[in-house]
């Protein structure tokens, strides 16, 4: 778990976190760096034995999360093929997840500021919405259909799109 | 013993599903999702992992078939297979054979149809090679079970059947991962993490609809300025076929029209610049145009 300290700079202190329920995690402070609020927070020496609070990450994508920055913060610069062909598979098998895990991610990776994580967390979303009806995202995503008859109409004019140059449709939802 | 009446329990929710370029009915795909557990129609095997590759599959063989059904012909490794509900390979049945190790069977699978030109056929040693391998030989009595009734089927002759059939059940969930279902609020998903998200599902899919008609969050989302600064549209093969989706939805019987009137390529790609141009205010950024654009529809697109 111990970064590669010759090229990951000056330190290989361990940064402490503390989720929202109260768990304590340990990385190395470049995988916390890679962390833009725990960076700031590391650069305004807010980061002491107690451990930086991160009021609404959960424990479980929190593990996530550090178990993220420590690969990455490891092979962070200079990267062979291999090293990087690696770190995309580690990247493809991290994110294999359920949606809820998936959304703690997201949230998490936003708010914290891992630019890598949020990518990776946003394009797996969009993989999953990509070739889905309606129903079919609404059930993957646990979604109600909360349009109005109003909006249902305005979507059915917004149809054109399809039949612009055949005919008018007749029944479109 | 399972036989007709399984059969008549199981299958999906009566999907139509396209095998061989031919609409068929109830006849589901086999397949292995990344989890191991076969794949019915998007649905998933309640029980256990196991099954074939879906290329294992022979779709020549499938033209025009109307129902199908995948049965266990022998198995390879005695386990009890007495126990369970419907019963299951008799000891005595033919090709009950020697253990494979310690760990582990396998199964033959046969291909039942009928249709295709004639009545109901029998294709033996479908997926020989990739039938299931699981982990724990008691886990052999739950994969025999998930093994036999692909689809739906009605009255199958029974000199057909040497084996019983026994209904599986499918769980309607497209996700590998997850048993339960989601409940993370994620139309709620913050404004800006929406918009970042639609801006990667591409064009094809916001104009499908299947991303912005999920809800109103959504669908605000998809319709930000900001997921179409970035217009993409190399992939025209993606966007006819969203089009053509989007038509079948909606139940137009013109589907096959699409190449109708003049032009229509060129018409199709300015209708959906127009849109796109539209949703993003006037500020396209970025655009990537499909191989047959040419300067008209720049210059279509730069009078918008």
């Amino acid at each position: 778990m111990a970064a590669a300290t010759d090229d990951a700079g000056d330190s290989n202190e361990m940064i402490r976190v503390v989720s929202s329920d109260g768990e304590h995690f340990e990385m190395p402070e470049a995988a916390a760096n890679l962390s833009l609020v725990l960076r700031h927070m590391i650069e305004d020496d807010c980061a002491d034995a107690a451990g930086i609070p991160l009021a609404v990450v959960a424990a479980k994508p929190l593990a996530k999360i550090v178990d993220y920055c420590t690969k990455h913060a490891a092979k962070s610069s200079g990267l062979t093929i291999e090293e990087a062909e690696e770190l995309k598979r580690f990247d493809a098998e991290f994110i294999e997840v359920d949606t809820d895990m998936l959304y703690d991610l997201l949230v998490a990776a936003d708010f914290m500021g891992v630019e890598g994580l949020s990518k990776l967390a946003v394009q797996r979303t969009a993989d999953l919405i990509k070739g889905k009806t309606p129903e079919q995202n609404r059930e993957t995503f646990g979604i109600v259909n909360d349009f109005t008859p109003e909006e249902e109409e305005e979507i059915c004019k917004e149809n054109e799109w399809a039949f612009q140059i055949t005919k008018p449709p007749s029944r479109l939802c | 013993m399972g036989g007709e009446d399984g059969l008549m329990g199981a299958g999906g929710d009566g999907d139509v599903d396209t095998v061989g370029g031919k609409d068929v009915n109830k006849v589901e795909a086999v397949g292995n999702n990344n989890g191991g557990a076969a794949v019915i129609n998007g649905g998933e095997l309640e029980q256990a992992p196991i099954l074939g590759e879906p290329d294992a599959l022979d779709l020549s063989l499938l033209d025009g078939v109307e129902e199908l059904a995948v049965v266990p012909l022998r198995a390879h490794e005695e386990v009890g297979y007495g126990g369970g509900e419907g019963g299951g390979l008799g000891p005595g049945e033919e090709g009950v054979g020697e253990g494979v190790g310690g760990r582990g069977g396998r199964l033959d699978l046969g291909l039942l149809g009928r249709g295709g030109g004639g009545g109901w056929w029998r294709k033996e040693g479908f997926g020989r090679e990739t039938v299931m391998r699981t982990r724990e030989a008691e886990e052999m009595d739950r994969a025999y079970q998930c093994c036999s009734v692909i689809a739906m089927g009605h009255d199958i002759p029974s000199s057909f059947i040497d084996l019983p059939l026994i209904s599986l059940s499918i769980r309607p969930s497209s996700m590998a991962s997850s048993s339960s279902p989601p409940v993370r609020p994620w139309a709620d998903l913050q404004h800006d993490l929406l918009v970042v998200i639609m801006s990667r599902v591409g064009v094809p899919d916001l104009l499908s609809g299947g991303a912005t008609r999920a809800c109103s969050a959504w669908r605000a989302a998809a319709r930000d300025p900001l997921v179409w600064r970035h217009v993409d549209l190399r992939d025209w093969a993606a966007l006819t076929s969203a089009r053509r989706r989007l038509r079948l939805a909606a139940g137009d019987g013109a589907a096959g029209a699409a190449g109708r009137g003049h032009a229509p390529l060129q018409a199709a790609l300015c209708s959906v610049l127009e849109i796109a141009a539209r949703r993003a205010a006037g500020r396209i950024e970025a655009l990537l145009l499909p191989e047959f654009a040419d300067e008209e529809h720049l210059l279509f697109l730069a009078q918008r």
